[in-house]
């Protein structure tokens, strides 16, 4: 029963569907399509019922969940539920669910073979044909009393009704009909159901034979003869769940049929009706063009049907219209609560929160500028719909429908994106008297009230900055923590009062506060890893460790600070980083002492080797006596460069800080020194922005060491070691100049050219072809080995 | 014995005739029935077609467990039998993205579904077609599909290939397969501009010099579909294909702006599709000039010829919106 096979149904019931899906799965090969993103104040669930929350505007088919994904089990409650009454006393819950529905088991195995229920459902009714006890019969005879009539009819209802679902449900995903649909064509079973309708005297037992009848039509291939059963007998059917389900076959096969405005007039009666089957009608409901939808209107017989078909209309679009037709036949109509989600969802979604336009509207990758307050109000009013807005004030004012305060926090917060603040503030009032106290409903309407209190603001002031204080405290830091549900949408005024925020001091010329607000936070925003460029000048480096260092910061500051994903042992870091990569190490040594923890992270492979590949996964791997914190390394160092002006082991101390400041280049095995929120991060160099790049791989310091090294060599082995190490330095050169210094690899001259003769490969052969070390070389190097072979 | 004689003899005639033979004519089937018009039979008639690429299914993935399942498997409504029947595979990107995919198994269940729809339907396949807009991020798990696929199901394997795929083969890599077919087409973004995405000279161009290069033996596959995308304040909102541009013109609900755009004049529904007031339908389609171009750019540019020229899609919509002899025409540039 829960087994689910997804096109099956929609063929059924709505062939045309499927092409339309067809189209965007088969051929246009884009998987991903979602235009939606969620720039909205406004939480539809605070003011819809739950069963058109699938109907709530969206860029997918479907809110929430794309497809829908109930077919086989939308109805398992109600059956549980109604079984469960029928038979009270006579067996539990859990026996009846079993019958039911099946164990809880994995849905989409691909084993074979009946479920165990169904096996069981058959067994007892061999046993009830035969009266001969079988194991099953003896097994759930201890739990439930199978002479009991009730209970045989029960099971009884079940054998057949699993019958027809051999047609109506596919058991497995992994297997193939060669047919659109099965049919169910044992006419004679049809007849046996329908009998079984005719004369039994229990009225629950009548209503599911009736729909079971309906349901075995609808799957032979006589379908014509569901609707004649229908029509015979609906004026007896009470007019609950399974009527409408039947009904809904009726507007399928008039579907098929090609009958369109008598099936899309069905199924907007079964929309109207039956909140369970409101996504299937939606999803059913196609008119084929004008003429159908216009004889659909004229089938309705009364306000209430003509409404349905305009709120079933209005999800594919153009709510406004529906609301205006829907508001003049039934002003109490519930419909019109989720179509004013969506026309208030749709009007944020012109809305730019970003205070940011394109340079050239029409490109994706046009460069971008900021905006003021001011150009972003005029932008955002021009946006507004008049129509819409005419038709909410005009709803809103009358104040008969079912929920007047959906009409007027809607009116309030569409006067706020017009620029209306004084008029908003009086709807929200107003609605907050009839608001329902829910938790949602409480939020919601504080949300737009801060939109609103912010959109007022031109200029940042002392007064106008304490109204809106505690509603950002409560959106930074108080929401994220405290409120658990899913629905409620106020990242979007988090992120927005942000931007808001940084236009503002940006108008102020004050780039501290637009850093701390978001401002440019991410300048390469292509990568994850971009770091944060802001801190490439150095005035506002100096500008923010003063800020963020001193006490008496006030009540917006410290929301800014708050908020802040830096704080000044970062700025130390990057400091301390930028001071290495100077050769400046005393400093570099007192910023990392300010960076707390920062100084303690040990290094993953030595940072004082230098192998003749670079291999840092190696080098990581590789057994190390000692491992190295970060303070350890540039005290390391800072005593090397002390012996060295000493003149004291010139070599040695020459050649290892050589290999240091090499390894915490890109081209090293101590990346992880620089690679911090400010630098960025990134295994390859265009992950960086410009300035970080030409830092990180940057060769000039270790090749000057390695330059000492060679010339203080004594040895021709160390002579030999000293020039291999400058060729890696003259390597890495030739892949700053070709790869490193462009935009991107793939502007790379692809000249296929992997490493050149570099003067030191040249000396290495030339004059130390004797050494060890240059077999050393020959053996782990291939450019080189390629070199001496050529 | 003396049959295959003769079929072994066909063959060394039809490779002797070396560089002058032409490519055949075949033909995508990408609708969930095979059912063929009159059109349709007439044009495989017409042009002597013998092979069929038939879309078998899409994998997608279940929306409640992201498991892989197959998506609207075609069901024969017509035998299919009197032509060679190449069943091709869409798997969507997202599929192969998935970081703990179970590729035996994926394998093993496609082979077998499409075994079962062989046995069915009477259909006996020599060869089967996975198509599958890799990325990087796919790359991993993709190649260990084709490879899995290849080793089970011991049938000549193809793969669809698209452009950027031949240029930065290098770094996008070849499936395993034995051959491939190029797409040549879908060359831009389904946007809310003024450029044709199913073809664009100027696109092609940056790419048909790595034809060359490419070490995978490629047959072209070449767009005869058309479409409209229907744009609602600058979004696009979807495709919709088979619409008739010419009823459109008549339809006075519609006003046509510039070359390829229409406005919606008053919001209507037409073939199911609901239009508001000012959507906006922007026109993709393919001229037969087009088909020549790609024919002759193509042929300008490769190392050995194609030995297939496989049309995108077959359907009499399509193909009415051609001349009879075009298929012929675009052979002949090979």
């Amino acid at each position: 029963m829960k087994r689910i096979f997804l096109s099956k149904l929609f063929l059924v019931s709505s062939a045309a569907l499927l092409s339309v899906y067809g189209i965007i799965h088969a051929c246009g090969g884009g998987d991903d399509w979602d235009f939606f993103s969620a720039n909205s104040n406004f939480t539809p669930e605070t003011f819809a019922d739950k069963s058109y929350s699938p109907l709530f505007l969206s860029g997918d088919i479907f809110y929430g969940i794309g497809f829908d994904t109930q077919h086989n089990s939308r109805f398992n409650e109600d059956i549980k539920s109604d079984w469960s009454t029928y038979l009270k006393g006579k067996a539990d819950a859990a026996t009846i669910a079993y019958f039911l529905i099946g164990e809880e088991t994995t849905r989409y195995s691909s084993e074979k073979g009946a479920p165990q229920n169904k096996t069981d459902i058959t067994q007892l009714h061999v046993f009830f044909k035969n009266k001969k006890e079988n194991p099953t019969s003896l097994k759930w005879g201890k739990k439930i009393n199978l002479k009991d009539d009730k209970i045989k009819s029960f099971i009884e209802f079940l054998y057949l009704a699993q019958k027809i679902e051999t047609v109506s449900v596919n058991t497995d995903y992994w297997s193939y009909d060669p047919v659109v649909a099965k049919t169910f064509d044992d006419l004679k079973m049809i007849q046996s159901i329908e009998n079984v309708y005719n004369t039994t005297s229990d009225s629950f037992l009548k209503n599911r034979y009736w729909f079971l009848t309906a349901k075995a039509c609808f799957y032979s291939s006589n379908k014509k003869k569901t609707i004649e059963f229908f029509n015979k007998t609906e004026a007896s059917v009470p007019k609950n769940v399974l009527y409408y389900r039947a009904l809904s076959y009726v507007a399928g096969i008039n579907h098929q049929q090609k009958k369109y405005s008598t099936s899309n007039y069905l199924y907007a009666q079964v929309f109207d009706k039956c909140p369970e089957l409101r996504i299937v009608t939606a999803y059913s409901f196609r008119p084929q063009n004008d003429a159908d939808w216009n004889k659909s209107l004229a089938m309705a017989k009364n306000n209430k049907e003509k409404a349905a078909l305009w709120a079933i209309h209005g999800y594919y679009k153009d709510e406004s219209q529906a609301i205006g037709k829907i508001y003049e036949l039934d002003p109490k109509s519930e419909h019109l609560n989720y179509l004013l989600t969506r026309l208030v969802n749709g009007q944020e979604q012109a809305i730019n929160n970003s205070f940011e336009v394109k340079v050239k509207s029409d490109d994706y990758s046009s460069p971008v500028v900021k905006q003021t307050v001011a150009e972003n109000r005029v932008e955002n009013k021009a946006k507004i719909n008049t129509k819409a807005f005419d038709l909410v004030a005009k709803i809103a004012a009358a104040g008969n429908t079912e929920k007047p305060y959906l009409w007027d926090i809607s009116l309030g917060y569409l006067q706020t994106l017009k620029g209306d603040y004084a008029a908003a503030d009086i709807n929200l009032n107003k609605a907050e008297k009839t608001l329902p106290k829910t938790e949602l409903a409480t939020y919601q309407l504080r949300l737009l009230r801060f939109v609103n209190n912010m959109s007022k603001i031109d200029k940042l002031t002392d007064k106008n900055e304490k109204t809106i204080l505690a509603d950002l405290n409560w959106l930074y830091q108080e929401l994220p923590k405290t409120y658990k549900g899913q629905e409620f949408r106020y990242q979007n005024a988090a992120q927005w009062s942000k931007n808001y925020l940084a236009a503002l001091y940006r108008a102020k010329a004050n780039p501290v506060m637009v850093e701390l607000f978001g401002g440019d936070a991410h300048a390469n925003s292509y990568y994850w890893g971009g770091g944060n460029a802001f801190y490439d000048n150095e005035k506002n480096l100096s500008n923010m460790k003063t800020f963020l260092a001193k006490s008496n910061k006030t009540e917006i500051e410290k929301i800014g600070t708050g908020i802040y994903y830096l704080k000044l042992k970062d700025i130390n870091n990057f400091q301390a980083v930028q001071a290495t990569f100077n050769n400046k190490i005393p400093e570099a040594i007192a910023f990392i002492q300010q960076a707390d923890s920062v100084q303690y992270y040990t290094f993953l492979g030595n940072p004082f080797n230098g192998n003749i590949k670079n291999c840092h996964d190696c080098d990581h791997k590789a057994y190390q006596k000692k491992k190295y914190t970060q303070l350890e390394f540039l005290n390391t160092i800072k005593a090397m460069q002390d012996k060295l002006a000493q003149k004291e082991d010139v070599y040695t101390n020459s050649l290892l800080l050589g290999n240091a400041f090499y390894n915490i280049t890109h081209f090293g095995n101590g990346r992880t020194f620089y690679e911090t929120s400010i630098v960025g991060y990134g295994s390859n160099p265009y992950s960086f922005r410009d300035s970080m790049k030409k830092m990180i791989t940057n060769c000039d310091v270790p090749r000057m060491y390695y330059q000492k090294a060679l010339e203080a060599a004594t040895t021709k082995e160390q002579k030999a070691k000293c020039t291999y190490m400058l060729s890696k330095c003259e390597r890495n050169e030739y892949y700053n100049t070709k790869y490193n210094n462009l935009k991107n690899w793939w502007e790379a001259d692809d000249d296929k050219i992997n490493f050149l003769a570099w003067s030191n490969f040249k000396t290495l052969k030339k004059e130390y072809s004797d050494t060890k070390y240059y077999q050393d070389v020959i053996a782990e190097c291939g450019y080189f080995n390629t070199y001496v072979n050529q | 014995m003396i049959r295959r004689f003769f079929v072994g003899l066909l063959f060394f005639l039809l490779i002797s005739c070396g560089k002058n033979e032409k490519p055949i004519v075949a033909f995508y089937y990408w609708k969930t029935i095979f059912k063929l018009s009159p059109a349709e039979k007439e044009v495989l008639r017409d042009n002597k077609v013998s092979k069929l690429y038939i879309r078998y299914f899409d994998i997608g993935l279940h929306p409640e467990t992201q498991d892989p399942i197959p998506m609207s498997p075609i069901r024969f409504q017509e035998n299919a039998a009197n032509f060679d029947i190449v069943p091709v595979v869409f798997i969507q990107n997202k599929v192969m993205s998935l970081p703990r995919l179970n590729i035996d198994d994926l394998a093993q269940k496609t082979i077998r579904l499409v075994e079962e729809m062989n046995a069915k339907n009477k259909i006996a396949v020599e060869e089967i077609q996975i198509d599958c807009d890799w990325t990087l991020k796919s790359k991993d798990n993709y190649l260990r599909f084709i490879e899995q696929f290849k080793k089970l199901s011991k049938k000549k394997l193809s793969a669809t290939i698209r452009l950027h795929q031949v240029k930065y083969f290098k770094k996008t890599k070849i499936p395993n397969v034995d051959s491939g077919v190029l797409m040549y087409y879908n060359m831009g973004t389904i946007a809310n501009d003024s450029l044709n995405s199913i073809y664009s000279k100027k696109v092609a161009e940056r790419y048909l010099k790595s034809l060359k290069k490419y070490p995978l033996h490629l047959d072209f596959a070449l767009p005869i579909y058309s479409w409209a995308i229907h744009i609602r304040e600058q979004k696009v909102i979807g495709l919709r294909s088979k619409l008739n541009v010419n009823e459109l013109k008549k339809d006075a609900n519609f006003e046509k702006i510039g070359t390829i755009f229409f406005k919606v004049k008053k919001s209507n529904y037409k073939n199911g599709v609901f239009y508001e007031e000012n959507d906006l339908l922007k026109i993709e389609a393919i001229s037969s000039e087009d088909l020549i171009e790609m024919g002759n750019d193509l042929d300008k540019n490769l190392v050995h010829a194609p030995r297939e020229i496989i049309f995108y899609d077959l359907d009499e919509f399509n193909i009415k919106n051609y001349e009879k002899n075009i298929f012929k025409q675009v052979i002949s540039c090979f």
